[in-house]
Order: C-alpha cells, then structure tokens, then sequence
C-alpha cells in the first residue's frame, strides 16, 4: 500500500488534489481511498487530506499514520511540528517552491521536487493574486517526480471535480510536469512500502 | 490536549474551558491585513484650504470650543466671514449626502468663528521670530490669509492696500446682507492684531512699485480683478449701463445709490445675484438675464433661491444684443431698452459646460429698464498695476506651481493668479503662498502628510436619518429696503447638533463595531485606539467591510505579497 | 476479493446517496443541512435547480419541518428522500414515529454523528441508534458503495412493508471518504426498482382523513401490524439483497459474516469500523486463532433468528459499538444480549469505542479480541475504550 498526505491551507484545493490523485490512480489500476483531515476546513487554516492506494481493495478505514509521499502545497507550513512526521524516506516530498530542492534543508538522502506552483497557478489565472489554487499544479509534479501516474491519467481524472477553467488546470499539470525541480533522479519502479 | 476544552480526567463533569486559544495562531492563515488608517476625509479633500472640519466638528461636539476654533483657523484665518459667503465645496463633498443631506459644515464654521469674535479669542503669537520682512499687496482675502500665515510663521509683514480700508473683494464686492461690516472688520483686525504693519492708500503702479519693496524678502501679490468685462453690444457706453463691481463697490461704500425702479443685471455668477439683490434692497423691480440655465449659474445655489424668493426675476437662456434709449420716462429719468436674443444649447465645451447659440427671430425687448448691470466677469488689469513684465508670450501671468513669477521671490495669488475663483481659492492661495515663502527662506522641505486621501465608502447601515439643521434667515419683508444680514446662523444647540451629524470618514471613533463583529476577538480595544492582534487576525476582513466609516483598509499578507510574477 | 470494473468511479459516500437518490427517481426531496451530511443536501438541490434530477426540492427551516414535509409529500404517494445528521435526527424524532406509523416508505440517509454537547461534528452511531424504536428500518453501512446500493433496496423493502427506512452511514469515514463505487446502469436500476404504487395515498378525489384519533382497541391493532411488517420485513430484506446481487452482482443481507467458519470467537460490527475490524480478524487468523466477523446491516428489524444461527458454533462475542444507551451499556450488545437469551455458553463483551470520532485501529480491535478469548474482560459491563479514557 501507498500511503500519500497532502498538507495545504483552506482554499489552495489540497483536498480536492486527494480527490483528483486517488481518482488518477484508480485509473491507472489502484484500488484506493482519499479523506480530508475531518472537520470544519477555513480559509487559511493548515488542512491536510490523505490516500491510500493499493493492488487489494482498501478496507482499513480512519487515521493514516505514515506517508510515502508528501505533497506540501504551502511552503510556510514547513514550520509547523509534525509536518513530516510518519514520512518513509523512499517517498517524495513534493513543495510549492520556487527554490531549488537542496535549498530548503532537508536531510540529503531525502527525495525532494520543488515546483513554483505560486507561478504557475498565476500566470494561468487560476485562482487570485492573494491565493492562488495549486492543486492542479503539485500533482503535475508529483506525477513527474514519483511515475505512480501519468500527466493524461490526472487530466481524464480531473473532470469531476475541476469544473472551473479545465483547460488551464490542464495546463498547470503538464506545466508543473515539465518545470518540477528533482533532487534526485526518478525510480525506475516505486515498490509498495510497508502497510501503515 | 492543548485546547481548551480538558477531558474528563479533569474535575469537570462538562466540557468547561480551562484555558485559552490564544496558542492557536490563528494569524498565520491570513492573506489580508486589515490596517486601522486615518484617511482625509472628503470635506477636507474638498476644502481648497484643506479645512479640517471633521476635527472641528468632532471637537465641536465634545463642548471644546475653544480648541475647535483654533483647529478652524489652522488653515483660514476668516472663519466668521467664510460661514458666510464661502461656497463650501466642503458639504458638496460631505458623505453624509448619501444618507440625508451634507452636514452644515459652512454653518458651524461661522458659528465658531462668531464665539470667537464674541469671546475675544485671539490667534497665539508666532514660536519664533525670524529677522525676514514679507511684503503683501492687497488686502483681500488671498492677501490676508498670507499675512495671517505668513506671521505665524515667524515674519514680519507689511500688508499694502490701495483702498482706504481693507478687505479688498470682501468689503468692496460682497453686500452687507451677505457679511456684516462687523464681522469682517472683526477677524480683519484679528489678523492685524498678530503684529501686522497695515499700509493703506499704497496703490500698485501708482504710489507703489515693486522696485521700492527690496527691503522684502519676499512679496506676495493679490490685487484681485479690477476690470470688468464688457457686453460687446451696442450701447453699453450709455448713461446708466455700468457693472456689476462698479455697482457693487457704490453699495458697499455706503453711498445708497439709487439705480432706478427697472435694474437688469446681465450674468449668472455671484458678481450678478449680488447687485440683483442690492438694487432689490435699493427699491427697484430686478430681472436677471442669463445666457444658460439654473443650473449652470456659477453662483452659490442658495444665493440665487434667495434672490428668487426675495422677488427677483431670471430670464434665462438668453443673450443681450443691444441697449437704446427708450421713449418711455419715469419720473423724470431717461429710461433704456434692452434688446435680447433667446439662446439654445449645443455640444459641451471641453470643460463640460454646454455651449450657448443664439436662436435667430427671437429677438424681444425688455423696455423702460433705468438700469443695465453687466456681471459678466471680471479680469486683471495688468498695465495699470505695471506688472507687463509678468506677463507671459498668451498675455498671460506666467507663475510657477508654487505660485512664483518670473522675479524670484515675487508670489502671485488670488483672483489676480488664478483669474476668477472662490473666497476659499482665495484664501488657498494666500496659504499656499506662504508656506512657498517659508520654504524660500528657511529652505524647509515640503511636509508630506502621512495621511492619504479616503477612498472608503461610508456604511449607511449604522446610520440614521437626520435631518441638517438650517439657520435662521430674515422674513422677506424685513429684507425690503435693508441690507442687513439675511442669515442669522446656526444657534449654539443646532451647531452643536449639526456637528454630530458628522459621520467622521475616515477617522475611527472607537465606535465598537470592528470589535464586535470580529469573528477571531482580534480587535483590541485601548484607551486611545483600537488594534489588531495579528497573531489571531484571520484576515477575515469582516470589520473592513463593517465599519461604518471606512477606517480599515485592506492590505495583502502573505509569502505572496513581495513576490513578482 | 472482486475486481475493479470499468464503470466505477471514486467518489465520496454523501456522493453515493446522491447519485442513488438520483437513480430510485425520488419525486420529493425535503431536507436541511447538516454537517456531515450537507452535501447530500447540497447537492440534490443544485441537482434540481438546474433540471437534472426531476425533482421537488423543498427548502424548510428545520429538521422537523424536513420530515413534515416528507410526510406530506409521501402521503401523495411520492417517492421521497431526505438526509440528515445528529441534532437533526434528534429534532425529527416525534416525526420519526409519525411517518413510521403512517406507514409511509420514505428513505432517510443518516450521516452518522455524535450528539453534543461537548460539541462535536464527527462520527458516532448514538444518534441513529437511539431511534431504533421508532418503527424506522435501519441499515448500517460499510462502504460508500453499500451506500448507494442500500438506498435503492430501501425503497424496494419499504415500498412492500410500507416501514420508512434509514440508511446510515458514519460521517466522514464514509460521508466524506473517497472511493471506487459502482454506479449502475440507470436502466437496470429502473428494472430493480420501478415506480411506487401506492396501496393509499391523499387523493382530493377520494377524502378521508389518515390517522386521526383512534380507540385502544384498534390502536393496538395498528401498532401489531407494525410489528408484523418488521417481521415481514427480514424475509423481503433477503429477497430483495439477492435480487440485487443477481442484476448487480453484490448481494446483501440483513447481516454478514467473514471468515465465521469454526470461529471460537466473533467481532460484531456496524457500519465503517467492519473494515478495520477485518482487517484485525485477517491478522489474528494469521495467528492461528480461531476467530471470525459478525456485521450488522440492519439493526432494525433485528436479525435475531440469523444471529442465533451465524453464533451456533461460537463461543465469545465482542461486540463493538459505536454507540452507548446510558446506563446499560453498548447498544449493540444489548441487542445481541437479548437476542441470544438462554444461551448461556456464549460469553459476550461489550466494547464501547470511536465515540464521537475517537479512532479506532487495528491494533486496538486485535488487542481486545485477544482479551476476549482469554476471557481477562467483564461479561457484566461494557468496557470503553479509546481516547482520553
């Protein structure tokens, strides 16, 4: 099983980008089960959403303790305890930077791709100036750096939950797909990790 | 646990907080940033003085009389004569329009400056003293508020006035029923009274020249308009055409003149309603003929209403052709004829005012008028003052922004710069010109107010309706005959209640509304003012949008806010 | 396991009961938001306001009001639909009866939510349980595909019996959770399920008043045939989850067992915790020990005889609920108590855990079975476990 955490702020669309991933890996073959961090989600405030994917049906149900992948929509978040807990260090930390991935700290072994999606999500209008929606953009990087999903596979999974500018969020993927900055190359093949 | 709430382990029976939020940094997730601002409100804007009367009425309300006048008189030294013919663009700005009607603002500023001259208060004297001389030369009211700030800026002045008595315009051009000869002899000997040097009879180009002044350092020049312009029609040479100052300086010197049982005033700016009602008062039937409409007329609004109600007729849309000599007499006088044009609109001018065509075959006659008053606009005479070497390539004054002219330290203000303007344009002028002598002399760069303009919007929710207090006026059949002051003024009460119409733009009153309505409690209530505490501040933008008077601003926040695209 | 077919989709439970109240073609939708179940709510409305779904949504201002309006709507001889959560199944509980007692098939979807105070927006079953003798059905579900294939066997089983039915779901672990499901074919839905015919209904036509003022003695006589059509209503419950499996492929019951052969000891379930709860019985198989899973789906009308049966071999029984009846105990249990009365080698434990969104792993599920097999827990109160107990 794969076990993948998305840590964004109210309105950047991290819940949605579960939705879209688990709606993609599906497609590609995975069973698999996307919930938000429940409760009441504010503009603003720290969010995070889950999934799970696996060749078996996905029965466990309730809090996921551990993270293969991490997809940071909110660099400021990096500040907050916790954020990397539970990662297992084959995974990718996926961030919104427009630094360089060796820029911003992490341990060297760690497999980090930064992607400006702040630059992204503007230049394509897609949100405001104040809070751009980066959601469409992580997951084009998350696409290049891991190989779990295709860029066509997120546009076809898109469909229903993206109703506003399909076309630029497409663009967003393939853009962030092609400008995703990687630490280290990509795996040939990612094997499952431990069950959580 | 870190939140509040504790678990059963704890004596409670229910979930009673034992602690705070505060450790919930709340601030973190904003993206905007409500700011507390002070903007300049629209009166002021509006104020070419830039008259602070949302302090003053503020002031005004809490009883400080005394600090209400001095904040009045901070920018206009002439606040009992400004209440009383100012055209107070301030209230054509005031807010308080949407709601109701604009707030007196005119009204409490005479008001003010009446307790002032009642109680005897007088202008503090300069901090300083500075050796330097100033020469101003004319005395209206460019010329008196230059003197005015000028001396409180520390120097000594010589004010030149080529009439027996100044005042200039104010005392020349503006009826008595208007502004009481005690009122402006008043605040004029006010102003004096900071240690002024007053020279009189001294009259530019005739007992006075610029070359004579060079013990001054600097000389601020406001002569105002001397020459009236004509008609250009036939007949406006003849006995008993004459214009409208020349009308008006004969009434305003006391000498009754006696203009006739028939008076036509030709015009539609204040030079014209003022004779209208004066030759009204001197016993005479008054027509006002006007090439546009009401609504174009330049003269304050509630002038011409008097005028109206007091009995004199317009005819508008209409322009004189010629004057003759009529057959009729009365009473042994000569009477004349005036022949007039009616007149249609087309197209706007580039000033937006539409543009005036006669129509042809509508000429009629307007017959047994004993007197043609032509107000029709005044311009200065500039070879009488021998001033020609001002004067630029057009003919015109060449004058920097800062009202200088081509001689270095020669200021140039008033109607005399600016053509034709208002009372308030007048006193600007004068202000503006000393605060360019002030730098000239003391090289003291130009104080860049922290405050910006207000952009906001008042909410109309959180206020009622009240309806604007109006002064006292003179029955119309006492105005018959005299000329005395129409306007009575506000009485204390009604400006006192007339200044808490103030809605204050731009200027929190801690009226408790942002604290309210604050979802997150981020606002923090002082003594003195009112703050966010970002660190719980969600950005919300719920008091912005509340406030009644459009004091929060909404700045961007954020890792985005420094970035470029 | 079955494998992934190409029509499904990964959607959220509350998207499930949308869509299935889409397919049963509901005529009426009467209801008020509530979190979780608000996007239920939601999404009907925009479904109807943009001329999708051929329906009559009826805003109203409470709970109570909703299911008044259903009532209404039902009498007709509507199909018709609601969603609710918690408070607002609390606020509708004199109308629970009422719809019930009028013998009116309305299906209710539950999002599972705890009651307040302390206030609290997440998952537990004690809202829905403590209506459990109001003469609704219930069904508990596991996956937000039993969601959507529980609504439409609700309007076939309540349209036979004419008993209202709640189809319960636990807030966010499936409301708001997403997932595979398959969406059938409106066609074969419209196979399995076709119009309502009503055998009474409000016809202005036809006047009479429906349940007026009644004597004892036939008042009793309607409460009976209540309690008849409950009785009735296991055997349609049956037919019509097979029915279901033969045009669909899933089959359901009013209760399932996994891997209950020879189990010395079996986990009892309702609703989302089963998962996790299989998992943990995979586990401890893994381990040797005989032990198996006994889900719940209907707790209204209780399965009693099949409980009895699926318990013959089995010695222990833990049963978890998510739910607690103040004073007794999990509510669960004492359903499982009562039902297997006289049979006095069976130990059964009662576990209360997830209260109001507290987790429940694995782990946690192992631990306690492996305290139940050594017999270390209390048959004669309930143990609660999880949270900051």
């Amino acid at each position: 099983m794969w076990e993948i955490r998305f840590h964004g702020r109210g309105g950047q669309g991290a819940v949605i980008a579960s939705k879209i991933l688990a709606s993609a890996l599906f497609r590609e073959g995975l069973y698999t089960q996307a919930f938000p961090s429940f409760g009441a989600e504010r503009r603003g405030a720290p969010v995070a959403a889950f999934l799970r994917a696996d060749r078996a049906p996905i029965r466990v149900r309730g809090e996921m303790a551990g993270a293969d992948h991490l997809l940071i929509l909110d660099v400021s978040l990096l500040a907050l305890p916790d954020l990397l807990k539970g990662y297992r260090e084959s995974g990718w930390i996926i961030i919104n930077s427009p630094c360089a991935p060796l820029d911003l700290g992490f341990p060297l072994h760690y497999r980090v791709a930064t992607v400006d999606a702040d630059r992204i999500a503007w230049g394509l209008e897609l949100g405001s100036r104040a809070f751009p929606i980066v959601n469409t953009a992580i997951l084009g990087a998350f696409a290049r750096a891991s190989g779990l999903v295709s860029v066509e596979c997120l546009n076809d999974a898109m469909n229903p939950f993206i109703s506003v500018k399909p076309e630029r969020n497409r663009k967003a993927i393939r853009q962030a797909y092609e400008e995703a900055n990687l630490s280290a190359p990509r795996p040939f093949e990612v094997e499952p990790c431990a069950q959580g | 646990m870190r939140a509040g709430i504790e678990s059963s382990q704890t004596s409670t029976l229910v979930a009673i907080s034992t602690g705070t939020m505060d450790w919930n940094h709340t601030g973190t997730w904003r993206t905007l940033k409500p700011v507390f601002q002070t903007f300049i409100p629209p009166c002021e804007l509006g104020c070419p003085t830039g008259g602070k009367m949302r302090e003053v009425a503020a002031l005004l309300a809490a009883d400080r009389l005394r600090e209400a006048w001095e904040t009045l008189v901070m920018n206009n030294p002439l606040p009992a004569v400004c209440g009383r013919v100012c055209n107070h663009p301030c209230e054509e700005a005031c807010s308080r329009k949407e709601l109701d009607e604009a707030v007196s603002l005119r009204g409490i500023e005479r008001h003010l400056g009446d307790l002032a001259l009642k109680n005897g208060w007088h202008f503090s004297p300069p901090d300083q003293i500075w050796p330097e001389r100033v020469a101003i030369i004319g005395s209206g009211p460019a010329g008196l508020a230059c003197a005015f700030h000028v001396r409180r800026l520390g120097y000594g002045v010589t004010l030149f006035e080529a009439r027996e008595t100044p005042g200039g315009l104010l005392r020349y051009g503006i009826p008595e029923y208007r502004l009481s000869r005690g009122i402006l002899d008043g605040e004029i000997s006010h102003i004096l009274s900071l240690g002024i040097e007053l020279q009189l009879r001294r009259s530019l180009g005739q007992n006075l020249w610029i070359q004579d002044l060079q013990g001054f350092r600097a000389i601020f020049l406001a002569t105002g308009l001397s020459k009236s312009r004509r008609l250009y029609i036939p007949g406006e040479t003849l006995p008993g055409v004459l214009s409208g100052l020349e009308f008006l300086d004969t009434v305003n010197s006391n000498s009754r003149p006696n203009p006739g049982h028939h008076v036509v005033v030709v015009g539609g700016g204040n030079t014209a309603i003022d004779a209208a009602r004066s030759a009204l008062r001197l016993g005479a039937r008054t027509h006002v003929v006007y090439r546009r409409t009401r609504e174009e007329m330049p003269a304050i609004s509630e002038e011409v209403e008097a005028a109206r109600r007091e009995g004199v007729e317009f005819t508008f849309l209409t322009i004189p052709v010629s004057i003759e000599h009529s057959q009729e007499t009365t009473s042994g006088r000569t009477s004349l004829r005036l022949c007039c044009r009616r007149a249609r609109f087309g197209t706007s001018d580039a000033g937006g005012r539409p543009q005036v065509f006669p129509i042809p075959h509508t000429d009629f006659i307007i017959d047994g008028v004993t007197s043609v008053i032509a107000a029709v606009g005044e311009e200065a005479n500039l070879e009488e003052l021998d001033l020609s070497h001002l004067q630029s390539d057009g003919g015109k004054l060449a004058l920097s922004a800062e009202q200088e002219s081509v001689i270095p330290n020669l200021f140039v203000g008033g109607d005399l710069a600016s053509g034709a303007d208002t009372v308030a344009s007048a006193l600007a002028s004068g202000k503006q010109a000393a605060r360019a002598i002030q730098r000239r002399l003391r090289g003291l760069p130009e104080g860049i107010s922290p405050e910006t303009p207000w952009t906001g919007k008042i909410n109309p929710d959180y206020f009622l309706s009240s309806p604007r207090a109006s002064a006292a006026t003179l029955r119309l059949s006492q105005r018959e005959s005299s000329f005395a002051e129409v306007n009575q003024g506000l009485t204390h009460e009604t400006a006192v209640q007339e200044s808490r119409r103030c809605l204050s733009c731009g200027l929190c009153t801690r009226c408790e509304v942002c604290w309210a309505f604050c979802p997150d409690r981020a606002v923090e209530k002082g003594d003195d003012e009112y703050w966010i505490d970002y660190e719980h501040c969600k950005g919300c933008g719920i008091c912005a949008v509340e406030c009644p008077r459009g004091v929060i601003a909404l700045a961007l926040e954020h890792p985005y806010a420094g970035r470029e695209l | 396991m079955e494998s992934l077919k190409a029509g499904a989709q990964v959607i959220e439970g509350n998207t499930a009961a949308v869509i299935a109240a889409a397919l049963a073609r509901v005529q009426v939708i009467a209801a008020y938001p509530i979190t979780p179940s608000s996007p239920i709510v939601e999404s009907l409305s925009d479904l109807c306001a943009q001329g999708k779904l051929q329906a009559r949504f009826i805003p109203v201002e409470s709970e109570h009001s909703a299911m008044a309006a259903c009532i209404g709507a039902a009498m007709t001889g509507c199909r018709t639909f609601t969603a609710t959560s918690s408070q607002g199944l609390a606020l509708m509980h004199e109308l629970l009866h009422w719809s019930a007692g009028s013998r009116l098939p309305i299906v209710l979807v539950n999002v599972n939510r705890a009651l307040a105070p302390p206030w609290t927006i997440f998952c537990d079953q004690s809202d829905a349980f403590s209506q459990r003798d109001t003469g609704w059905m219930q069904i508990y579900c596991e996956t937000a595909q039993e969601v959507l294939d529980s609504v439409l066997q609700a309007y076939r089983i309540s349209e036979e019996v004419l008993l209202p039915c709640m189809v319960n779901m636990d807030g966010f672990y499936l409301s708001h959770t997403a997932e595979p499901v398959e969406v059938p074919d409106p066609k074969e839905v419209d196979c399995f399920l076709p119009g309502f015919e009503p055998r009474f209904h409000l016809d202005a036509a036809d006047p009479h008043a429906f349940g007026g003022g009644t004597a004892p003695a036939p008042y009793m006589e309607f409460r009976h045939q209540m309690q008849e059509a409950m009785e009735e209503a296991k055997d349609r419950i049956v037919r019509v989850g097979e029915e279901f499996g033969r045009q669909f492929g899933r089959s359901y019951g009013l209760l399932e067992l996994y891997r209950a052969e020879n189990a010395s000891l079996l986990v009892v379930t309702s609703g989302s915790i089963t998962g996790t709860a299989r998992e943990a019985v995979d586990g401890l198989r893994d381990q040797g020990l005989a032990v198996g899973l006994l889900r719940v789906r209907f707790l209204r009308p209780f399965p009693a005889e099949e409980v009895r049966r699926a318990v013959s071999s089995a010695e222990t029984l833990l049963v978890l609920d998510r739910a607690v009846s103040y004073g007794q105990g999990g509510t669960l249990a004492q359903e499982f108590k009562a039902a297997l009365y006289g049979q006095d080698r069976l130990q059964i434990f009662s576990i209360v855990m997830g209260l109001g969104g507290a987790p429940v792993t694995r782990q946690m599920i192992e631990e306690t079975t492996l305290m139940a097999l050594e017999r270390t827990l209390d048959p004669c109160r309930s143990h609660w476990l999880g949270g900051t107990i």
